[in-house]
């Protein structure tokens, strides 16, 4: 059993004039929250006293 | 002079050793937002050598097989990462305006490798062989003919479509990444941007 059924018509946002379908909005936001994950999360073996 | 020494000194002038394969990096270098590049060439990696398994293999073995199903889900997923390390390193580069410093050729052999990546995932789909592929062509086809390409690059011809995704545009953006990654080296990783104007970074 699949974890999403894929057997039907895809989810879509309809938002105005935009049309993303769900899946590719997910894939966005993890995107984004990767991004900032980056930007935020400490590096390992990074020097603090420069 | 012969050119093969014009060559060689020009070569070793832009690209000393210790600056073609440092083993230091700057201390800004030690940020998370700076591995997405070289995650995006290793997502490269694991797309060439898939895309050469089924290359090797054949439609009858990536269709049938439980394995060639494996292999072309391993193709599908890598070429995801790529794409979205491409993006996520995308956003920030542009975020440190990273054409500062004369690299302005960095940033536009990246753009490049952005856009002929496009069009490699658009010839992927297109070589599915399946509804996806079908629709997807002929969607395309209205939208090449519009713009008077469609004779030169015909969406509907199967062979040609994979002749570009297997060869041409892989072959491409093999170059411009290695053109990439050597602007790199020989400018240097872009540093930080100044935390006010005039600051230090």
């Amino acid at each position: 059993m699949a974890a999403v059924d894929l057997n039907g018509p895809g989810n879509y946002v309809h938002w105005g004039v935009v049309q993303i379908s769900v899946a590719n909005l997910v894939v966005i936001l993890l995107m984004l929250v990767v991004f900032a994950l980056a930007l935020l999360l400490p590096f390992p073996g990074r020097r603090r006293d420069r | 002079m012969s050119w093969t020494s014009t060559v060689r000194d020009r070569s070793v002038e832009a690209f000393p050793p210790d600056r073609l394969l440092p083993d230091q990096q700057p201390v800004y270098v030690a940020s998370w937002i700076y591995v997405f590049g070289v995650l995006t060439i290793a997502s490269f990696l694991v797309v060439l050598a898939t895309g050469s398994l089924l290359a090797i293999k054949g439609p009858m073995w990536w269709h049938t097989s439980d394995l060639g199903h494996y292999v072309n889900s391993l193709h599908l997923w890598s070429v995801e990462l790529f794409m979205a390390f491409m993006v996520v390193h995308l956003w920030a580069k542009f975020f440190m305006a990273a054409w500062r410093g004369r690299r302005a050729m960095t940033w536009i052999t990246g753009a490049v490798c952005f856009l002929a990546s496009i069009g490699t995932a658009f010839t992927g789909y297109l070589v599915q062989q399946n509804l996806d592929s079908q629709w997807i062509s002929t969607q395309a086809k209205d939208g090449l003919d519009s713009v008077g390409v469609g004779a030169y690059f015909n969406v509907m011809d199967f062979g040609q479509m994979l002749m570009w995704h297997i060869a041409l545009l892989p072959a491409a953006i093999g170059v411009v990444i290695l053109l990439h990654v050597l602007l790199v080296r020989r400018r240097g990783v872009v540093p930080p941007l100044p935390a006010r104007a005039g600051g230090d970074p």
